[in-house]
């Protein structure tokens, strides 16, 4: 028996007994064969669990204290002991874990598996924090398996406070490996991959559900390396506390390093190094920040729910095919995305759109790209990315440079589509001169060829580009627009005329690009694509007198929204029934409903769900994918004249070649009978 | 010298007893018997049972041509049983994208691979009902997971218009950032047609110029226990430098190598060239499924076309998963001395041959290609005018229109439409639009006068 472990007893026993597993290998933990003293530990004791013990529960077993002691280790598995939870089995730890050991053991502390639940705190505890799962002490060097959970519940807050989880081996890591598992009400879930250059340390999450769990946070003094696994996948986060889901620092490349397929309900935070990251598939909500000086070697296939005027940032390179939706009443001069520390980031295949209209002057619609930290960061890329109009049918996104004092970041904007028209700015490209302290440049966008700007709007709105606070009057100078293309519905080349230079010469303009289908948003992609798709036949329409409950779908249509086009409603259960649809009534109604599309879109990730359409382009692709096939599909233009229409000759103008065709033709496939492609992997595990 | 060409009213009497519209829609095979006993192409020979055809008389020169470096050279299908494999595209696996009339058409631009620019003078240039986001053989992985648009194989793209009973094949494929598609060789097969599809010297997705998809063998024929057409056989040498350069009626282009000068690979069959298992190969030592297959070489036998790693053509599927059909690779016990080369198809381009040596330069059979009597726009012969929104009806009728490939015409901001010595179709220009017909036959392709469309 190790010292470690004889302090351990004699400091638990002041509050309680300690019962010391047999240490020929354990046995049950109803059996009192199976304990050195022969007897069962009860409620009151601590449970040692000693060197190559196993412990098997199979019945529900509760020690600790109650109301629980918040300094009482009531568990302590040591070195290679370890804690099986079986199938049907529970166990309810009303104090503190603890494992304890000695360093370079290599062992599982607890292991929950399929159908049982591991509760490591008390119910009727009533704040935070309270006793904590804690796998390592701080500074201490200790093995390598913390927690290792398959199919079962691990909940700290069956109702009352919550439990810390604790993964903080700083020298030898720390392992969690879930995998079909609730983890519920941990109000503080730390892990520390300080200790990763021992061999396994790893967090390995799958397929699980985190409700009302405090952020994961975490941080390495020396990065994930070939042999260490981060993978964070197809999990769905509820109720999630503290305004993020995830702070992840100073990963490095190597080693599986994985974020795919998740539902978050809270900002993503990944700092510093995140070289050899794979984030795909995700629903971020309220937007991310990826402050990192190496970015993710893969970034693409999201789809971001932006909520508020934080600006979203990244300072990734390449992202691409990522659906971003503005949530929102309206921005009051927002950063949407900012990018930094890039030179030459490549933002491509993104659809953006945002709700919310614009409430008057002054208010903006969403920024795109400013460019920021460093000022050495020089040029960043836009190209086939598609801009839909909002809920009132104006633009919602312009690309706002040279801001502040960042003079030297010039912008290639190429084969881009804008729905543009915004009486109150320049709704598509404007350049800042006057705002901060900046002096931009003549010709600073460095390209601007092969878009569509569809600019229907008056006044301000249906600029190409221009400098809405200063006086610059060439700032495409030397992206030479006369020879570039660009295509315009409206009568003066879509110029705004604040400073803007004259209009491309070679231009295309006043012609109507013939879009296959322009309406199309997030919004409506389940009336309009998923329940036809499915079969699903419409939701009924909405009733102000009826009363719904949560998950309830109504259709319902509003006057100049979408063009009054029917929308589906899920329902929030916010008690009241205000009448979904008005941006005027925005802040009323959105708490007690949500866009029904964001549901399909968050249930398609988990349960994998396929479509295959080859009328969008689609065989065999995931929900965040089809969104994205079936917005581009409805803005591939029809007029030939696009055609090879681009500055070379060769190229289509805009994000999307054209197509012909009867304008029916991009309506929803049915599935194939049988219910075509469905892949789900995604196990239930109750 | 044997010429098989159909007439068209042989085609359209077949094409009564056919229709297009039964193959299921999609690229999913999970739904069995997928075609519905459609078979396309009806009129061609892949249909009929060769077990009566009679041995070419230089069979026995041919295998010596193989076999004088020494080598016998096994036949040796990729195992299809790896439904891994099959999606990943390997050559020789491809996949069929089944659409309607309703499908949105994309022009596709000649100028694929940088190593194969384009085969600009036999490639089509009409918009085609190809999904904007194709599967591609090799650049995509299982359904699902992400396609790699850039890199690839042979990179073709297979498309039935079953509306139309129109098929379209490009090889070389490459997707461009906002979805343009362009390609090395675009081709475009009359599916109620027969043997013959191209016009002589023009090549396809093969080098053949021979359709891949219908001699394609497919997971359901295997579940079934039933193949009846003739396989598709890729390469005749090991390798593909030993592409076949010599042709018959049903091929209608040569291969890139192996033209009989000096120096020149010898290993090679005409393309097109059928061959068939001798009857006497015993195949009860192999897996029932296997028997599938290769009672399929004895009865139908297969087509040699296309170069490369010699094997047998399958469907790209993610249903392929008949590990019985696994010991056509892993046991390779027959060789080409198990096959007999068929006095089949015959040789078209001329020269003199000397045991598929030609001692002479090819050509091609020489004539007149179809030409337009009429192309008129509202009944117009010359430029006429429309308010937008309004419809004009195109309509041509055309001579010379034999020896004919296909009974198909393709009209400039359109599509194919059928019918090649007359017909007509009714679209709605956005802009002010100038058309042209073009109809090919044996000979190549005529292009009508054209007349502009103005929309005010």
């Amino acid at each position: 028996m190790r010292i470690t472990f004889l302090l351990l007893l004699s400091a638990v026993q002041v509050y309680s007994a300690a019962v010391s597993s047999n240490g020929t290998g354990g046995g049950s933990f109803n059996a009192g064969s199976s304990w050195s003293g022969g007897t069962v530990p009860g409620i009151g004791d601590t449970v040692n669990i000693v060197n190559g013990d196993n412990i098997t529960v199979s019945d529900s077993r509760t020690w600790g204290t109650s109301p629980a002691d918040q300094t009482t280790v009531v568990l302590n598995l040591n070195a290679t002991g370890k804690l099986t939870v079986v199938n049907g089995g529970q166990i309810h730890v009303r104090g503190n874990s603890r494992y304890t050991s000695g360093p370079g053991n290599n062992s599982v502390a607890i292991e929950c598996q399929q159908g049982s639940i591991c509760e490591l705190w008390d119910s009727s505890a009533a704040a935070d924090p309270k006793p904590e799962y804690t796998y390592g002490p701080d500074g201490g060097a200790y093995g390598e398996r913390a927690l290792w959970l398959v199919g079962s519940v691990l909940r700290s807050n069956p109702g009352g406070a919550r439990g810390r989880i604790s993964l903080n081996g700083t020298t030898y890591g720390s392992r969690l490996i879930a995998d079909r598992t609730d983890l519920i009400g941990i109000s503080q879930f730390e892990f520390w991959f300080g200790g990763f250059g021992s061999p396994g340390a790893e967090w390995d999450v799958r397929a699980s559900t985190f409700t009302n769990c405090a952020p994961i946070s975490g941080g390495p003094t020396t990065p994930l390396n070939s042999t260490q696994t981060f993978r964070h996948n197809l999990n769905r986060h509820v109720g999630t506390t503290g305004g993020e889901i995830m702070r992840v620092y100073a990963t490095g490349p190597g080693g599986t390093h994985e974020i795919i397929g998740n539902v978050f309900d809270q900002p993503l935070t990944l700092s510093s190094e995140l070289g050899g990251f794979v984030i795909e598939g995700n629903y971020f909500d309220g937007g991310f920040s990826f402050n990192a000086a190496t970015p993710p070697s893969t970034y693409r296939r999201n789809f971001i729910r932006w909520l508020n005027e934080a600006t979203m940032r990244i300072s990734a390179s390449d992202m691409k095919d990522t659906y971003i939706f503005g949530d929102t009443k309206f921005f009051n001069n927002p950063h949407t995305l900012v990018a930094s520390n890039q030179n030459g980031a490549v933002f491509s295949g993104l659809v953006y759109n945002q709700f919310g209209g614009i409430a008057g002057a002054g208010m903006d619609n969403g920024d795109f790209l400013v460019v920021e930290n460093p000022p050495t960061v020089q040029g960043y890329h836009l190209r086939t990315s598609i801009f839909p109009p909002n809920a009132e049918g104006r633009s919602t996104m312009v690309v706002h440079t040279c801001f502040g004092d960042r003079p030297n970041v010039r912008a290639i904007l190429d084969y881009n589509t804008w729905y543009g028209g915004n009486p109150y700015l320049a709704s598509i490209v404007f350049v800042n001169t006057g705002e901060g302290s900046a002096t931009c440049q003549a010709g600073w966008i460095a390209s601007l060829r092969n878009n569509v700007f569809w600019g229907l709007g008056g006044g301000n709105g249906y600029g190409k580009f221009g400098d809405i606070f200063g006086t610059q009057t060439n700032i495409c100078g030397a992206c030479d627009y006369n020879t570039s293309y660009n295509a315009t519905l409206g009568s003066n080349k879509g110029y705004g005329g604040l400073h803007s230079p004259a209009p491309g010469a070679n231009d295309k303009d006043n012609e109507d690009p013939g879009f296959f289908d322009y309406r199309r948003t997030l919004e409506l992609f389940d009336v309009k694509y998923y329940r036809p798709y499915k079969g699903l036949g419409t939701a009924p329409n909405w009733v102000s007198s009826s009363t719904y409950s949560t998950g309830d779908m109504v259709q319902n249509s509003v006057s100049g929204i979408y063009w009054g086009e029917p929308i589906t409603y899920r329902y929030l259960g916010c008690g009241s029934n205000p009448e979904p649809g008005s941006v005027a009534t925005y802040d009323t109604w959105r708490p007690c409903w949500e866009f029904a599309s964001l549901y399909r879109i968050r249930e398609g990730i988990l349960s994998q769900e396929t479509f295959s359409d080859l009328k969008i382009g689609a065989y065999g692709e995931g929900i965040i994918v089809t969104l994205l096939r079936w917005v581009r599909a409805g803005y591939a233009p029809s007029n030939h004249t696009f055609e090879n229409g681009g500055y070379d000759g060769v190229t289509d103008v805009g994000a999307v070649a054209v197509m012909y065709g009867g304008a029916s033709g991009l309506g929803p496939t049915p599935p194939p009978t049988g219910g075509g492609v469905s892949v789900r992997i995604r196990g239930k595990k109750k | 010298m044997i010429y098989r060409f159909l007439s068209i009213s042989f085609m359209a009497s077949l094409a009564l007893a056919q229709n297009c519209n039964q193959v299921n829609l999609g690229l999913d095979w999970s739904n069995g018997s997928r075609f519905n006993g459609f078979k396309w192409f009806p009129g061609s020979s892949r249909w009929q049972p060769v077990t009566s055809w009679p041995v070419n008389a230089n069979n026995a020169a041919y295998f010596n041509e193989f076999t004088a470096d020494g080598t016998m050279y096994n036949f040796t299908p990729i195992d299809p049983s790896s439904r891994w494999l099959a999606m990943e595209g390997y050559i020789p696996f491809v996949e069929l994208h089944v659409v309607d009339s309703s499908q949105p058409k994309v022009n596709v631009y000649c100028g694929g691979w940088s190593a194969e620019p384009c085969y600009g003078h036999d490639s089509a240039k009409t918009p085609m009902p190809i999904p904007s986001y194709p599967r591609i053989q090799a650049k995509c992985g299982f359904p699902g997971t992400y396609c790699n648009y850039s890199v690839g194989h042979d990179s073709h793209v297979i498309v039935l218009d079953r509306s139309n009973c129109v098929y379209y094949e490009l090889y070389g494929t490459v997707i461009t950032e906002n979805g343009k598609l362009h390609a090395a060789s675009i081709s475009i097969f009359d599916a109620l047609g027969g043997d013959v599809q191209r016009p002589f010297g023009w090549t396809s997705g093969s080098q053949s110029g021979l359709p891949w998809w219908s001699v394609a063998i497919r997971s359901e024929e295997i579940a079934n226990g039933l193949i009846e057409h003739a396989l598709g056989i890729i390469g005749f040498g090991g390798g593909g430098n030993n592409t076949p350069f010599a042709d018959t009626a049903v091929a209608s282009h040569t291969g890139a190598t192996g033209d009989g000068s000096a120096g020149s690979p010898i290993h090679y069959l005409p393309y097109g060239t059928r061959i068939r298992l001798k009857s006497s190969f015993n195949i009860s030592s192999y897996n029932p499924q296997s028997q599938v297959i290769l009672q399929a070489l004895k009865t139908y036998g297969g087509f040699v076309l296309d170069g490369g790693i010699l094997t047998l053509l399958y469907e790209g599927s993610n249903l392929w998963d008949y590990p019985g059909t696994r010991d056509l690779s892993e046991n390779a016990v027959f060789t080409l001395a198990n096959f007999d080369v068929l006095q089949s198809e015959g040789f078209v381009a001329q020269g003199t041959y000397d045991i598929g040596h030609p001692v002479a330069p090819k050509t091609w059979p020489t004539g007149a290609p179809p030409s337009f009597t009429s192309f008129t726009a509202n009944s117009s012969s010359t430029s006429i005018s429309i308010t937008k929104g309004q419809s004009v009806t195109l309509a041509w009728t055309a001579t010379g229109v034999t020896p004919a490939v296909s009974n198909i015409a393709m009209v400039d901001y359109v599509g194919v439409v059928r019918g090649a010595a007359s017909g007509s179709v009714v679209t709605t220009p956005l802009r002010t639009t100038t058309y042209r017909v073009s109809v090919m036959n044996k000979f190549g392709e005529g292009v009508s006068s054209p007349i502009t469309v103005t929309v005010n």
